[in-house]
């Protein structure tokens, strides 16, 4: 192997072997119904429209609670709270699906790879969004009750178990919340505990990690 | 469009696959060393080479298309294999056919050449096949999205690492 045009010339010979390795078949591709393939594909997309739907649902009812609620404070801030966490799922499900649609093949590699990697990251924001039920599990204890049994349980409840449990919310839950809301980040994914958190999307946002830092590798080169 | 089947538009994605199908191969040999694996891939590429036919403007070459998308695909590690195995059931198993590569029948050196390749990074390895393509700097660059010297320093490397490669393997 003497110089690169000798490489190239070898490489134009592989065009051949590779033609006797694998080989498409054309017949088949023209008998194929590439529409309906392509509508089974998109209904991945609807799928996601109707997670939305339901999201925006359950918002509308909570906040219809707030509203019917008013104004007893301890159901109105409870249902606020659940609200507004619910108003970050529906945020979080509309750029989901945003994102989806802007995905494209004809992109440059590096445009598409970015937006990908912001793609396949939504799982860890929708866990970001996630660790706040740990602080605020009093508010759907408060809801639990009035909707189940029409019990006002900060009223008629046990005050120390209630005092008690404000505070397990403020000093544990609450540090605990904030501290797994910085560490569920794109960064650690290569850590075992992320890994297994994500289950079957952590290989792919691993794999889309090592391609951004390839890419920065070749734009510093 | 599924009333009048096949469309003129699938008639003309299958002629363009025909003429061009060499590039699906190289790509999905690049990047799969598994023979299922290149073949699911073929499968994906060509699933996505039709989504974005209908909008195929002709600015481009045929080639540099095909080869953006099968680059991009192959990249991105195309789909989850729950993902993959939904559409695929609308794929015949037929429509990529694979056989067994005899040793014998590639040369040493190409051999040699097909296994570095493989190992590379996956841009590394698009610069690297769109380079043993022909392309120039500035059209690697426009397909990757990176500038035309960040092309040409990496490629620079690489092309030195090629030659060590195979010289001290041949020796």
């Amino acid at each position: 192997m003497k110089d690169l045009n000798e490489i190239q010339q070898l490489w134009s010979a592989h065009d051949q072997k590779l033609q006797q390795q694998m080989s498409i078949n054309i017949d088949l591709l023209r008998k194929i119904n590439l529409d309906k393939i392509e509508r089974k594909m998109n209904s991945l997309v609807l799928i996601k429209a109707v997670a939305l739907g339901f999201y925006l649902i359950v918002t509308i009812l909570l906040v219809s609670y707030v509203v019917i609620k008013w104004p007893n404070l301890n159901l109105v801030i409870s249902g606020t709270l659940i609200s507004t966490w619910a108003l970050a799922i529906c945020f979080t499900s509309i750029q989901e699906i945003r994102m989806a649609l802007s995905i494209r093949f004809t992109d440059p590699t590096i445009i598409l790879q970015r937006h990908l990697m912001k793609y396949r990251s939504t799982i860890i924001r929708y866990l970001r969004i996630g660790v706040w039920v740990l602080p605020l599990h009093l508010a759907f204890v408060v809801l639990f009750f009035d909707l189940y049994f029409g019990i006002d349980i900060i009223q008629t409840g046990n005050q120390t178990w209630l005092i008690s449990q404000f505070l397990f919310s403020l000093l544990v839950m609450t540090p605990l919340a904030v501290w797994l809301y910085r560490k569920l980040i794109v960064a650690n994914v290569d850590k075992k505990w992320m890994y297994r958190i994500l289950k079957g999307n952590g290989s792919q946002l691993l794999d889309s990690l090592q391609l951004l830092n390839e890419i920065k590798d070749v734009e510093n080169a | 469009m599924s009333s009048n089947f096949p469309s003129e538009l699938q008639k003309q994605f299958v002629k363009t696959i025909d003429q061009h199908q060499g590039i699906i191969y190289k790509v999905a040999n690049a990047y799969c060393k598994d023979l299922d694996d290149q073949q699911d891939l073929v499968q994906e590429i060509i699933f996505q080479l039709w989504r974005s036919f209908e909008n195929y403007s002709k600015e481009f070459k045929v080639s540099t298309w095909m080869y953006r998308i099968s680059l991009n695909v192959a990249i991105s590690n195309f789909r989850k294999n729950q993902v993959r195995k939904k559409y695929h059931e609308g794929f015949d198993d037929d429509l990529v056919n694979m056989s067994e590569e005899v040793n014998g029948d590639l040369s040493e050196e190409l051999s040699l050449l097909r296994q570095f390749i493989q190992d590379q990074k996956k841009l590394d390895k698009a610069i690297l096949l769109l380079y043993l393509e022909g392309k120039k700097h500035a059209e690697i660059a426009e397909l990757l999205g990176v500038s035309t010297s960040n092309v040409g320093t990496k490629l620079g490397r690489l092309k030195d690492k090629i030659k060590n490669h195979l010289i001290e393997k041949l020796k």
